[in-house]
């Protein structure tokens, strides 16, 4: 065996990122790790790369054990890491990135000429050719992922990660990069991909590592497997509770009619039409990074779309501003909640007023009544049970659960016909996630409609009224909450297609 | 005055003079901005400079020593701004600024401190820099006015910002610093010490502007009057921006300062207003960069801003 | 029962007293070092500090000079304020002050007009001015990228010469020194701020300059403007979520500081020199040390005026150790100096918490 992780335990505080998880990679193998977001795949990744420390466990590297403790330790014994954010110098030559950190050196001056020949070598031996002398900005992203590949092939390294490789790329450039794993497997390179696309498992792996929250749940090979097991393994159990009482539904408070967005060549959005009425919750399923965000932003106008309309209440509201659908009955709770969704030095009170605090209720003649949005702002508090001293301490002072609790009472307090939340319950404990879910189905018994937006298949479950699947940025399926099946969905958005169901 | 060829020799020569002192800090600048720092202390670094190097100099007599003291101090005074800066976090320009009146206080303190002097010191005891001898250039009073009166320093000056050039554009260590204003995070990510570097070039600036300062203190004049740079480390700055930060390039937009400088000396409000000429290129920076960002707007990069 | 009362008193004195906490360290610390520099000056630390504190607040005489020269810290200060509050961190107080006191200046001397109407077109013109100055470099940051800090200290210096083109010729007072000083001739005494008495320096300027300190505070605490600017300096993205136009904020939050700078210039030219003279609004370098009694007081206006009176207590009380100690008045400077450096250390703590917060985030985010 070639590379050996074992007993692997990584925790957070009190979050187990890692719990003794095992995995070998034998050499020239192509090994994929799949699970959920947040399943411990890159955690893993991260103790092997040395960016982050294990709490526990042991890694032998051709049966000696070896201690990783950054970056360039793991580099040393050959292992890279093609990150999913690209590290490359946008100024710099395709040479230069590649060679950075170990330049040929003359007597006394950089040897560009070595170097540049090293990289065109390089090219031709990986079968990966670029042009030396192009700069990084400009190049599209399957080139610039191709520079990453080269610098750690450049290292010497035998094993290389790629985390999440194929989310940026178009679906030639994803073509191409399987087909240079493949080849550089067979040229000895052991690979450990980190992935929830499973097709891509398909075509691509020999063997395949399973994780759930935080645990191996399964090591298959793939020619012994299918899709369906897969997606099986990774999302688990989730039963549909057909125990909510139904809400009449009402007229369409939200409609998207052939909303496309493209960024740069890449089709985030293609053609999506959702609706939503009032009374009920629409959930998307689907893997984070399927254009989730993306339609968030441009529903809500911080995003301006291809082409397509979005619709709320009957007028056209497509590429307008976020004060123009606010005022229009939209309210977001986004999914981001410290960087998007609060200020963590601003007050109780200057959080809970921002969107409406130009409405006549909380502001006059240019004045904010501060008492007004002061009595506001503990009122939300009271109602919505946020354990908080006063309403002047700032946010950051407050719990996960409960600054969350406070934006989403935001967000519901001004009675908007259409509210859209993003991951609403990401990281907050148990007793705030069931809270957060009652008040969501208060407000769909007010005859509210609610866009919900998760990559926790069973919250969707739990929640929605009808559920769509995102893959791709594409609409894969709809079900309602009678015929919502968590296998059917889960293989949906891992990749399949319906009619292979 | 007739626009004769002695006259055009004594404007370069005066442009020369005036230049060097802005372009040795200048590069200093230059190398800060390559590394992404802002270091608007180099105004209070070179002044540092300028007030040692003329301590050393009442106390030993000796040139080396003064110039040693001028780039110890400041170097000194750089590291303790770049500890702030990239160890603490601080916001650059609150250092920089902090620095830039810590030492304009703390340089008339100490002058009044050690020679009992208020305003400026002078003594006859001091030694200048050596000027590089042009007797034999007698003959020729064009060459003789050109190079008259020129230090040493003053020539090192333009080799200095050759040899960095090579030594930014050239070698491993240099390409290195270059990436760290691009990338910090990449550097890292490949184990490359971004915060070793980006305190090495405050260090580096300070030594330079150690040496600015020695060559306003101790050059055309061999004295310490409170607040000699008055400003001059902020025309460095603008210099350093001008040049867009590469080491040739300073040395055209120091020039350029030292010209704007000189003309507005000698020409005495006969051909064009002293006091635009100065302003030229304090506007000239603020087109030039305007120019220059939106030519990068346009091919849709992004513009790193400090 | 009552012991647990006193108590509570004293924790709540302490919570209250938790905003000056950083500014009290920083200035702690620059004692200490100002304390090490008398020594070097052979001089007994306690005995100057207590010159300096007479020196400056001692006496009636003494008070008014540090109050009117605190007038310009004040008003630059608050300009400042506006200005970083709100993520616009320039430098151009010193170019705006200039631009404002000359425009004022000018039109103090030259309008053909009645008093009034010349004294308010005068301090209007002069602010708006300054204000105008302000938005170029605003437009650089909006159009070009180009940064504030950049533009402003460019901006200081093409302001002070292009002025002082203007007033060398056109405007110079060839009367009283044969033109040989670079100043303009005096305004009307009809119209300069009135002086409190005759003996001190103390003019109705300081009253305006707490007047607007009072101004600013609602408009920072009260205003929508103001509730805007204060989220836009503290997260972009959660006012593009709230829908705040973060680019009118810019625009308006450097107009206003330079408004603000402006009138420190046209107080400084109707309460001290009644004219414009080239060079002393920079070597006073008010806007410098309006900006660091911004840095102190955390933008907050009532601490700006606090800490501009205390900045400027050093100032005068330095010029008082200077007559009475061996120690020189430069002494302020380097208190000065010391206290913002150390101020600048409360980004860190900042920065610090900022950053463990989305280190935490990025772990539950991307496992």
């Amino acid at each position: 065996m070639f590379l050996k992780m074992e007993h692997i335990y990584k925790n957070y505080g009190d979050i187990l990122a890692n719990k003794d998880v095992d995995l070998d990679l034998k050499k020239g193998e192509i090994l994929a790790l799949v699970g959920e977001n947040g399943a411990g795949k890159s955690t893993l990744m991260k103790v092997l790369y040395g960016l982050e420390e294990a709490t526990s466990g042991k890694i032998f590297l051709n049966g000696e054990e070896v201690y990783i403790n950054g970056p360039s330790s793991a580099i040393k014994l050959g292992i890279g890491m093609v990150q999913q954010h690209f590290m490359l110098f946008n100024s710099f030559t395709v040479t230069e990135n590649i060679v950075y950190g170990r330049e040929p050196k003359g007597k006394l001056f950089f040897d560009m000429a070595k170097a540049r020949q090293d990289v065109i070598d390089l090219g031709k031996k990986y079968d990966l050719p670029l042009d030396p002398d192009a700069v990084i900005e400009g190049m599209p992203v399957g080139l610039r992922q191709r520079v990453e590949i080269l610098k750690v092939l450049y290292q010497n390294t035998d094993i290389i990660i790629f985390d999440e490789p194929t989310a940026v790329l178009t679906p030639q450039e994803v073509t191409e990069l399987l087909k240079t794993m493949k080849n550089l497997s067979k040229m000895g390179k052991s690979i450990i991909l980190i992935t929830h696309k499973l097709n891509e498992v398909m075509e691509v792996a020999d063997r395949t590592l399973v994780m759930r929250s935080g645990e191996k749940v399964g090591e298959l090979m793939i020619k012994d497997t299918n899709i369906k097991e897969l997606s099986y393994l990774m999302v688990g159990r989730h039963i549909v509770d057909k125990q909510v009482e139904k809400v009449e539904t009402g007229e369409t408070v939200f409609e998207s009619i052939d909303l496309t967005l493209t960024d740069n060549k890449v089709s985030v959005l293609d053609n999506v039409n959702i609706h939503v009425k009032r009374g009920e919750i629409v959930g998307i399923a689907g893997v984070s990074g399927n254009g989730q965000t993306e339609l968030v932003e441009t529903i809500f106008g911080l995003k301006n779309c291809t082409s397509g309309k979005v619709i709320v209440n009957g007028e056209d509201v497509t590429n307008t501003s976020v004060m123009n659908v606010r005022n229009k009955g939209v309210a977001l709770v986004p999914e981001d909640r410290n960087v998007h969704g609060s200020a963590a030095l601003g007050t109780l009170t200057e959080n809970s007023i921002m969107g409406f605090y130009h409405k006549d209720e909380f502001s006059k003649n240019g004045i904010i009544d501060y008492k007004v949005a002061s009595q506001f702002t503990d009122e939300l508090i009271e109602e919505f049970k946020v354990v908080a001293k006063n309403n002047k301490q700032t946010m950051s002072s407050l719990s996960g659960g409960n600054s969350q609790k406070l934006i989403i009472a935001r967000e519901i307090s001004q009675h908007s016909s259409f509210l859209i939340v993003s991951e609403p319950t990401r990281g907050v404990d148990i007793g705030a996630m069931e809270f957060i879910h009652n008040k969501l189905f208060e407000k769909r018994a007010n005859k509210d409609g609610i866009l919900l937006i998760s990559s926790e298949l069973t919250e969707i479950l739990k929640l929605s009224d009808r559920v769509y699947v995102m893959y791709e940025g594409e609409v894969k399926g709809e079900f309602t909450r009678e015929t919502a099946n968590e296998e059917e969905i889960g293989f949906l958005m891992l990749g399949g297609n319906k009619d292979e169901v | 005055m007739a626009l004769d060829i002695e006259f055009i020799a004594h404007i370069l020569n005066s442009t020369f003079r005036l230049m060097t002192p802005i372009l040795l800090v200048a590069l200093g600048s230059a190398v800060c901005n390559r590394v992404f720092i802002f270091n608007i202390g180099l105004e209070g670094m070179m002044l540092t400079g300028a007030f040692f190097a003329i301590v050393a100099n009442y106390y030993t007599g000796s040139v080396l020593i003064s110039l040693l003291a001028a780039m110890g101090s400041a170097m000194f005074v750089s590291w303790i701004a770049g500890i702030f800066m990239v160890k603490f976090k601080g916001a650059m320009l609150v250092v920089g600024i902090s620095v830039n009146v810590l030492m304009l206080g703390a340089t008339t303190f100490l002058m009044q401190l050690f020679f009992g002097v208020k305003g400026a010191f002078v003594h006859k005891d001091l030694v200048s820099l050596p000027k590089v001898n042009v007797e034999f250039l007698k003959g020729t009073k064009f060459f003789y006015t050109l190079f008259g009166s020129l230090t040493y320093l003053d020539y090192f000056a333009v080799i200095l910002a050759i040899i960095l050039y090579f030594y930014m554009f050239k070698t491993v260590s240099g390409f290195r610093l270059r990436s760290i204003g691009i990338n910090k995070e990449a550097a890292n990510s490949i184990g490359v010490d971004g915060d070793k570097i980006q305190i090495g070039a405050i260090v580096f600036s300070g030594l330079l502007s150690g040496l600015g300062g020695a060559l306003l203190s101790m050059g055309a004049v061999t004295m310490f009057v409170q607040n000699i740079t008055s400003g001059r480390g902020f025309m460095a700055m603008a210099a350093g921006s001008l040049g867009s930060a590469h080491p040739i390039g300073v040395v055209f937009a120091s020039t350029f300062f030292g010209l704007a400088q000189t003309l507005s000396n000698v020409l005495d409000n006969q051909f064009l207003s002293s006091e635009l000429m100065i302003a030229t290129p304090y506007v000239a920076t603020i087109v030039a960069l305007a120019i220059f960002n939106y030519s990068k707007i346009k091919k849709g990069g992004k513009i790193t801003n400090i | 029962m009552k012991f647990k009362i006193k108590k509570m008193n004293y924790k709540q004195i302490l919570k209250y007293l938790k905003p000056l906490e950083q500014p009290i360290v920083a200035i702690s610390f620059a004692l200490v070092i100002g304390a090490i520099a008398m020594l070097l000056a052979k001089s007994n630390p306690l005995v100057v500090y207590g010159y300096m504190l007479k020196g400056a607040f001692g006496s009636k005489f003494y008070l008014s000079t540090t109050l009117a020269k605190a007038t310009p810290i004040i008003l630059a200060g608050l300009g400042a304020s506006i200005a970083w509050r709100s993520n616009c961190f320039g430098i151009g107080g010193e170019g705006q002050m200039i631009v404002g006191a000359f425009v004022a200046a000018i039109i103090a001397i030259y309008l053909p007009a009645p008093m009034w109407i010349k004294f308010v077109s005068s301090i209007v013109g002069g602010v708006v001015a300054g204000g105008g100055y302000s938005l170029i470099s605003a437009y650089l940051f909006d159009k070009f990228q180009m940064s504030l800090s950049i533009s402003t200290l460019m901006m200081n210096y093409a302001g002070r010469f292009i002025v002082l083109y203007f007033i060398v010729n056109f405007f110079l007072d060839t009367s009283s020194t044969g033109g040989k000083l670079q100043q303009t001739y005096k305004i009307p005494e009809e119209i300069r701020f009135p002086r409190l008495n005759e003996d001190y320096a103390l003019t109705i300027g300081f009253f305006i300059a707490v007047a607007v300190v009072i101004l600013v505070w609602f408009l920072m605490n009260k205003t929508k403007y103001g509730y805007e600017s204060k989220m836009v300096g503290y997260n972009l993205e959660f006012c593009r979520f709230g829908g705040i136009k973060a680019k009118k904020i810019m625009y308006l939050s450097l107009f206003i500081s330079g408004v603000l700078s402006a009138f420190a210039g046209v107080s400084e030219v109707y309460g001290t020199y009644f004219r414009y003279v080239s060079g002393s609004l920079v070597s006073g370098r008010s806007a410098w040390i309006g900006l660091n009694a911004a840095l102190i007081s955390a933008y907050n206006p009532i601490g700006v005026l606090v800490s501009s009176i205390i900045l400027a207590g050093i100032q005068t009380g330095g010029s008082a150790i200077s007559r009475f100690t061996t120690v020189p008045l430069e002494i302020s400077q380097i208190l000065q100096g010391c206290i913002t450096l150390f101020i600048s250390a409360k980004i860190v703590i900042k920065w610090r918490r900022k950053n463990t917060n989305s280190k935490k985030l990025n772990v539950k985010g991307g496992m």
